[in-house]
């Protein structure tokens, strides 16, 4: 006989097995809960990192754009000092 | 007979209407229909996990992890086809990928363990024969096991193969020429058709 008749036949023997029977309903629903949870932690623990590297650059940036001065001024400072020189 | 018909129909409408409602339910939250849901087809979403893993501890977390998934795609789900359907491919998709995890792990079920089920020629009772199937198939790459998982067991064509796993037909085509090739070249080598007497 053919061996893939012969696993055809056990396959078909195999199909009237009747599979374990579950109950897995309160599972599920914890499961999902406890996913959601933890998603949700991660997204809080992800806002409040950005928030505080935010913070940092902004903390930075200030001070460095207080520094700034207009790239015009340093043109005309020497001219304006040349200027003010009593002659 | 035309009323018997009718009846089925009707009976099908009614469950798919009552699903349609349970899923939009869900979509606002509501876990009670969730949970009504999973009563609904769980008996049939662990007939196709037992498939996948034949220790009742790991079926059931399969089964499990079917649903979860469900819930969390559930605004993936279209209508166009009953929700057992859709609820199907989702399970494929998750044996799949378990199975997926333990070929990474190197375990594998030799066909050798089975021998005392055979010696008894106890494999033309159903759980027997489901063993040895299950044996010889875990001796293949994932992807052939899975074409001929869904071939054998669950009567699916090489299109619904291809719709579930989102691959081409041509590419199931050639998958399942493969597999029933290979299947046969370890059946052999394994002796099958001497050890199983009651074939004969």
């Amino acid at each position: 006989m053919d061996t893939l008749k012969i696993i055809e036949q056990l396959v078909q023997r195999a199909r009237e097995e009747r599979p374990p029977v579950t109950d897995v309903s309160g599972g599920v629903l914890e499961l999902i809960g406890r996913r959601r949870r933890f998603e949700q932690t991660s997204l809080s623990w992800f806002a409040a990192v950005s928030a505080v590297a935010a913070s940092v650059a902004l903390f930075f940036a200030v001070d460095c754009w207080m520094s700034l001065s207009d790239p015009m001024m340093e043109l005309f400072a020497p001219l304006q000092v040349a200027t003010e020189m009593p002659w | 007979m035309s009323s018997l018909l009718r009846t089925v129909v009707d009976a099908r409408r009614g469950i798919e209407d009552s699903d349609r409602r349970e899923i939009e339910a869900c979509l606002k939250g509501d876990r009670q229909s969730f949970e009504r849901l999973v009563k609904r087809y769980e008996k049939q979403v662990a007939n196709l996990m037992w498939r996948f893993s034949r220790d009742r501890v790991v079926c059931e977390e399969l089964v499990q992890d079917v649903f979860v998934e469900a819930w969390f795609n559930l605004h993936r789900y279209r209508g166009e086809a009953p929700f057992v359907h859709w609820l199907r491919a989702v399970g494929t998709r998750v044996g799949y990928q378990y199975w997926k995890r333990r070929a990474r792990e190197k375990m594998r079920v030799s066909l050798k363990e089975f021998e005392e089920v055979e010696k008894a020629q106890a494999a033309s009772e159903p759980s027997s024969a489901g063993e040895l199937v299950h044996a010889l198939f875990s001796r293949l790459p994932s992807v052939d096991r899975l074409v001929l998982t869904l071939m054998y067991f669950e009567d699916c064509s090489t299109r619904e193969i291809a719709r579930r796993m989102g691959w081409s037909r041509a590419m199931v085509k050639m998958r399942a020429y493969r597999a029933r090739k290979k299947m046969k070249a370890i059946a052999e080598e394994e002796k099958l058709l001497e050890k199983l007497e009651w074939t004969r």
